[in-house]
């Protein structure tokens, strides 16, 4: 049996939409290892899931109960590998993974982010991670991350990319148009998406008499909404905007409708904000690409090849946009007739979760 | 003398539950809180599990909005002796409980306390002081 250990609230999870990637995760890991249920906190409980099902709840105030509570549970169902996503260090975390060491339990720890930012932590919680984090690579011997370090805490890593159900992401049906790309944005709408900067290309597009029709629609809710809906009519392309909101997991069709009436889908442009970051792997590229749609990013998305040919580099800076760029771009990836399904093929071959967590499930499959 | 993980076991664990039993008595102090979460659960006769300083602060503060039956405490008496509040003790409370809500306040022993009802008490009866505001 094994178990996939989260100490956050569930509650975060969900609103993160990390709870699907989990999912992901955990179905890989169980076509190889067998069940596998997943824990995490409803504050003041402990749970143990099974999908979507409460298979235990145990009322669990601090870190201290929680781990308490985990340790009985891991006892009740022999389990002998755990897939951890870290949250931080404490003295407790630290117990967990002692008794996993004892017991002969296999262990593989997720560091979701890395390098993290310890500033972020504030007071006792900054404390024991200072202290803690030190000693966990007594305890673990292999780290999942998501960045590109081979080896963190002195432990050798697996590099992870965020995976995808290929199921729920179907191809776009929508073919090019004349001179028209309808583009589409799925995000929260954070900063280090950096939006403004394909508004103010659109803007200087249009200015230098652009021809083409582009339409941009940015589908989701966050904090730099009234930023974007300024520059937006500062720009007076509000024909050329659209803002349709959230749009919930149930909704999906209504999701699915709008990737059809796409041509072109925009990642995230603003990551040169977020301490400097050069690369990554955001979810949105692996599902802009299961769907078909060639996309523009202002990162180094350590998934695709460099230069691959359905996918748009632009420098990682605060520039417009250049949209004839991004138009010969589009150009030329729409000769090739089946664009689509070449790019729906490298998804299936390279981004799903069965794909990227073989690693992981070798090492956990193996005798000591 | 205490090594160093035997002092953050006992005094890092009591920080935790100190700070989060202050937050809670701070939000016992905002009365649209009580209201909402009164009106939000539906709730009407009910007990309340623990007679120390959470438990009696919970009783003042909920008294407006609901009838709470009795406050019911291991020891069958209050932390600070309080005339107006009815306690009763754990033997009696079994005999007399038929079907209320009861809100569990000391979050030291909420693992104890809820194996403990759970022998009587339904698990949708069985609220936990912490779940307010959640």
């Amino acid at each position: 049996m094994l178990f996939y250990i989260t100490i956050v609230d569930f509650g975060a999870l969900f609103a993160q939409g990390v709870h699907r990637k989990i999912q992901g995760q955990i179905k890989s890991m169980e076509r190889e290892l067998g069940k596998a249920y997943y824990t995490g906190w409803s504050y003041p409980k402990a749970l143990l899931m099974d999908g979507r099902e409460v298979l235990e709840a145990e009322p669990a105030v601090t870190i201290k109960d929680f781990v308490g509570v985990l340790v009985e549970w891991i006892q009740k169902y022999e389990v002998t590998q755990t897939y951890i996503r870290y949250s931080s260090a404490s003295k407790w975390f630290i117990d967990l993974l002692k008794y996993q060491n004892m017991h002969g339990i296999k262990s593989v720890l997720e560091i979701t982010t890395y390098p993290y930012d310890i500033e972020v932590a504030e007071g006792i919680v900054k404390l024991e991670n200072l202290i803690f984090v030190k000693e966990i690579n007594r305890y673990i011997h292999r780290i999942a991350t998501y960045s590109s370090h081979q080896e963190i805490w002195e432990q050798p890593c697996f590099n992870l990319m965020n995976g995808i159900n290929m199921n729920d992401h179907p191809i776009s049906i929508k073919r090019a148009e004349d001179i028209k790309i309808v583009f589409i944005a799925v995000s929260t709408l954070q900063y280090w998406h950096g939006y403004e900067r394909f508004l103010e290309g659109m803007y200087l597009y249009y200015k230098g008499g652009g021809e083409y029709d582009l339409k941009l629609k940015l589908i989701g809710d966050g904090p730099e909404k009234k930023y974007y809906e300024d520059l937006v009519e500062k720009y007076h392309i509000q024909l050329q905007v659209e803002f349709l909101g959230r749009i919930e997991i149930s909704e999906k069709e209504r999701l699915d409708q709008q990737y059809d009436l796409s041509d072109m889908a925009v990642g995230s442009l603003g990551f040169y904000k977020a301490m400097g970051a050069e690369e990554g792997s955001p979810i949105k590229g692996s599902e802009y690409c299961a769907r078909g749609l060639p996309f523009i990013c202002g990162y180094r998305d350590l998934r695709f090849p460099p230069d691959w040919e359905f996918m748009l580099n632009v420098p990682n800076n605060s520039e417009p946009i250049d949209m004839n760029r991004v138009i010969d771009f589009y150009e030329k990836v729409t000769l090739k007739e089946n664009y689509k399904e070449l790019m729906r093929k490298y998804a299936a071959e390279h981004l799903t979760w069965d794909k990227i967590m073989e690693p992981v499930v070798e090492y956990l499959n193996l005798d000591f | 003398m205490k090594n160093r993980d035997e002092l953050i076991d006992i005094y890092g664990y009591e920080a935790e539950i100190f700070k989060k039993s202050y937050n809670m008595m701070g939000r016992l102090l905002d009365k649209n809180f009580i209201k909402n979460e009164v009106e939000k659960r539906k709730l009407s006769d009910m007990y309340i599990y623990g007679g120390g300083f959470l438990g009696i602060q919970f009783y003042r503060a909920i008294t407006p909005f609901v009838n709470v039956l009795s406050v019911v405490d291991k020891s069958g008496k209050l932390l600070v002796e309080m005339d107006d509040i009815p306690v009763i003790n754990i033997s009696d409370f079994r005999n007399q409980y038929e079907d209320e809500t009861v809100i569990v306040t000391p979050l030291k022993f909420y693992r104890e306390i809820y194996h403990e009802l759970k022998e009587f008490v339904l698990n949708n009866k069985i609220i936990f002081l912490e779940e307010f505001g959640g």
